[in-house]
């Protein structure tokens, strides 16, 4: 199998220093458009969708290895040795940011550091842990994703995005947001909110940069204390930027911290 | 400006808060601007006051807090307008209103977003109605996955009955084939049974020739057994079929099975105490057991363990059987042999289906077993894979009465009765001069004729003692020979001869018969019979 048509993977820029960034729950390689710009002269920028999103090659969905995060990290990994790199920076938001952590405890000899956008080890409040919502907002959740992309709104997909003006706009979140299949969605629901993955930062050896925006909804900045506090070789960030989704919001602020972070 | 009905116009305010859909000014990060009473009615507030400040995030039960955080924020980023988004709001009191939202962007100087008009509409309704819908689509396929594993189901079913329908058609044809062809052996072996029987009992032999006519007898004898074996197989054995006590018959097999099968196979019998007995010919069932056993030896290479084992069972027991509902015996021989591959099961209780070297094996053990059980109203079941041995279970059918002792066999010498005048009726010279030749040696006076038409010319003239028949002539068959015979004398005695054992009684009449190949005494215990039969006089 084509493992590059299967993850949608584009390799961009003119620098050596491999560059790789991941998208979250709900989005595609797409939303990293504003930030990869000032990376591209200096790097190796690797973009990638995870199979079941964005451009990926849905066929390759198969229910049982998506399951769980295992299916995803065996993919990013599979995807850096295809393209044969090491000493690799990883980014990732949000539902990636733990694939990266996973995949640095995997391997720790192919990263260099890693680049936590917005990350949540466990979405799910459990004693004193803040994780921001319990199993009933998740199944909650679940019902708003059939609602969309089961329902109504399903059918009048093609006038959703209200691009039905810009036919050309074939590659966009919304694109992706049209294509959405609900079982997947469902079940990447499932194993981004509902999993539970505490136990493992502490065993992140990588070096890592955790980026925590103001007002994150999604999560609170008591995660991203806790990522600080239990990953061995850590920096938090706390930016001005608010919002789950700094590199969309304000990709500058975050190009420039990740820029910090590498180059030192 | 007011018309002439003093109405004054609506104002641009009063159409904004009372719109039938909500309406928020938001900020690009989702901070809330401006909105309309409308929208502060539904959340269960007075008016918007309350609510500037604060994200529209906050506005949102936490699943849909988190769907527009993932899904429609990075959208809102880069793109003019989302529309027809599902998404639950939720009301002061906690409680939940689905609605139906709209963003559109607005842009400042140089394009750089501003914010957001957002717009939503009351969905409670439309989302009661999606939920019935996801329910009954839910439900349609579920139901057509049923329907789908239904007709896998029912399709190998078909399949299956297919394939046996094929198996029985080949059984039925090889068996009209083999039937026609031990029949015409029967006739040919009739005048050679008959020969050398009367050589044996009557020609002064030296000792060299007595010796060849004995080797020719045993062939014969052996020649008949195959014949009968084939005939059991194509189900025109003539059954003497009685209720029968198993035990005791498998308990009698006993020796002559261990004799078969040799000292090194490890013989186990086991009968249910008080079973009733089962219909079926004793004979038949003694030589189909004693096949089976040879074959368990066989499959043993000689040494190993043997059982027979009978209990009963309801028809259900054994689905693949196709039995008639009731309750069989099940006499089941079972080996620790090589077992049988599935290609060479499906075949086994083929006639002249055998794997064993040319001249071991004709082929016909399990067949004539599957044609016994199955024409005693039973049926057969194999179970056998390769290395884990075989078990072949006979099924039979319980009879109603209880089962006659095992008839004594008859006294070998006959009693020579008085001489008869006999007339002899037979299509086929061969067996006619073969049969003449036996009653003639019995020291009856024999008149012949080859077809009924003769015999009734014949009959015209004095009664003879005694009419000796073939059943299946052309023209006039024995049993209407009979009939016309008695037209003419009422008290004719008469005697039928088969060669399709199978005729049922109601197709030959309860006159006596004697199936072909038979022996000289076979022979004149049923010139007895059949003159002791004679019809109470009708007329005289
Ligand atoms: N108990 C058994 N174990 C393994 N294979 C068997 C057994 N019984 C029968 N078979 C297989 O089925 C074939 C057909 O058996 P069947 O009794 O009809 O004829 P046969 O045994 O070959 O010949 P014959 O009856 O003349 O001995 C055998 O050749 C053998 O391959």
């Amino acid at each position: 199998m084509d493992l590059l048509r299967r993850n949608n993977v584009k390799v961009l820029g003119r620098g050596t220093r491999p560059l790789v960034f991941a998208h979250g729950f709900g989005c595609d390689l797409n939303a990293w458009r504003d930030v990869i710009p000032s990376f591209e002269d200096d790097h190796r920028v690797v973009l990638f969708d995870h199979v079941g999103s964005g451009g990926s090659d849905l066929s390759a969905y198969v229910s049982g290895k998506y399951a769980s995060y295992d299916g995803y990290v065996d993919d990013v990994l599979e995807v850096l040795d295809a393209l044969d790199l090491t000493e690799v920076a990883f980014v990732g938001h949000s539902a990636a940011a733990n694939m990266g952590l996973l995949a640095a405890i995997r391997q720790p000899e192919r990263f260099s550091s890693l680049v936590l956008v917005a990350p949540s080890p466990c979405f799910i409040d459990d004693g004193d842990y803040r994780g921001g919502f319990t199993r009933e907002d998740i199944e909650g959740l679940l019902e708003v994703l059939d609602s969309n992309f089961l329902g109504w709104s399903r059918a009048m997909a093609p006038t959703i995005m209200g691009n039905d003006d810009r036919p050309e706009l074939g590659d966009t979140l919304s694109a992706s947001f049209c294509r959405t299949d609900p079982d997947i969605a469902r079940e990447f629901a499932r194993v981004v909110f509902l999993s539970d993955h505490r136990a493992d930062v502490p065993r992140c050896r990588t070096r890592s940069l955790v980026l925590q925006t103001q007002q994150d909804m999604i999560a609170p900045v008591e995660v991203g204390h806790f990522m600080h506090r239990h990953l061995p070789d850590s920096e938090l960030v706390l930016m001005t930027a608010t919002g789950h989704c700094p590199h969309m919001s304000a990709p500058s602020e975050t190009s420039e911290a990740i820029r910090r972070f590498l180059d030192r | 400006m007011p018309d002439r009905s003093g109405i004054p116009e609506e104002t641009a305010d009063e159409l904004y808060d009372d719109a039938p859909v909500g309406y928020l000014t938001l900020a690009a990060d989702g901070t809330i601007l401006r909105g309309n009473r409308t929208l502060a009615g539904w959340l269960g507030l007075p008016d918007m006051t309350e609510l500037l400040g604060r994200k529209l995030q906050q506005i949102l039960t936490p699943g849909s807090r988190i769907f527009y955080e993932t899904h429609c924020a990075p959208i809102l980023r880069v793109e003019p307008a989302l529309r027809q988004i599902a998404l639950d709001l939720r009301r002061r009191d906690g409680s939940r209103l689905p609605g139906l939202v709209e963003w559109r962007r607005i842009d400042g100087p140089g394009g750089a977003l501003l914010g957001h008009r957002f717009m939503v509409v009351d969905a409670t309704d439309r989302r009661a109605y999606e939920r019935e819908l996801l329910a009954e689509r839910e439900r349609a396929r579920a139901s057509a996955e049923a329907l789908a594993r239904l007709n896998a189901e029912l399709e190998a079913r078909v399949e299956a009955r297919t394939a046996e329908l094929v198996q029985l058609r080949k059984m039925e044809s090889l068996g009209q084939l083999t039937g026609g062809v031990a029949h015409d052996f029967n006739n040919l072996l009739t005048p050679i049974v008959a020969c050398l029987d009367i050589l044996q009992r009557r020609a002064a032999l030296d000792a060299r020739n007595a010796a060849l006519v004995a080797g020719a007898a045993e062939a014969a004898e052996r020649a008949r057994l195959l014949v009968s074996r084939l005939l059991t197989f194509a189900r025109r054995q003539h059954l003497e079929a009685r209720p029968v006590d198993l035990a005791g018959l498998v308990a009698g097999l006993g020796d002559l099975v261990a004799r078969a099968v040799g000292p090194m196979v490890d013989l186990a019998i086991e009968a249910e105490p008080g079973l009733p007995p089962a219909r079926v010919d004793p004979n038949q069932l003694e030589m189909a057991l004693l096949n089976l056993c040879v074959n368990a030896r066989d499959a043993m290479s000689g040494a190993g363990p043997l059982s027979i084992r009978l209990d009963a069972v309801e028809a259900e027991a054994v689905p693949g059987a196709h039995l008639a509902p009731g309750r069989y015996l099940r006499l089941r021989v079972r080996d620790a042999g090589i077992g049988m591959a599935p290609e060479i099961l499906s075949r086994a209780a083929e006639p002249f289906f055998t794997t064993k070297a040319p001249g071991r094996g004709t082929g016909l053990g399990l067949s004539m077993a599957e044609g016994l059980a199955r024409q005693s109203g039973g049926a057969l079941a194999i179970d056998s894979a390769p290395g884990q041995g075989t078990t072949v279970s006979v099924l039979l059918p319980e009879a109603e009465a209880a089962p006659a002792p095992l008839p004594v066999p008859p006294p070998e010498p006959p009693r020579p009765g008085p001489a008869r005048t006999v007339l002899l009726v037979d299509d086929d010279a061969l067996v006619r001069a073969g049969v003449a030749d036996m009653l003639r040696d019995l020291g009856h006076a024999v008149a012949e004729a080859a077809s009924g038409a003769a015999a009734l010319d014949l009959l015209d003239g004095a009664a003879p003692d005694l009419l000796v028949t073939d059943f299946a002539m052309p023209g006039l068959d024995g049993r209407a020979l009979v009939a016309a015979a008695r037209q003419r004398h009422p008290r004719l005695p008469a005697l039928l001869i088969t060669g399709f054992a199978h005729l049922a009684a109601s197709e030959l009449g309860d006159l006596p018969r004697l199936a072909k190949p038979f022996s000289q005494v076979q022979l004149a215990q049923a010139v007895e019979r059949a003159v002791a039969s004679v019809p109470a006089a009708a007329d005289d």
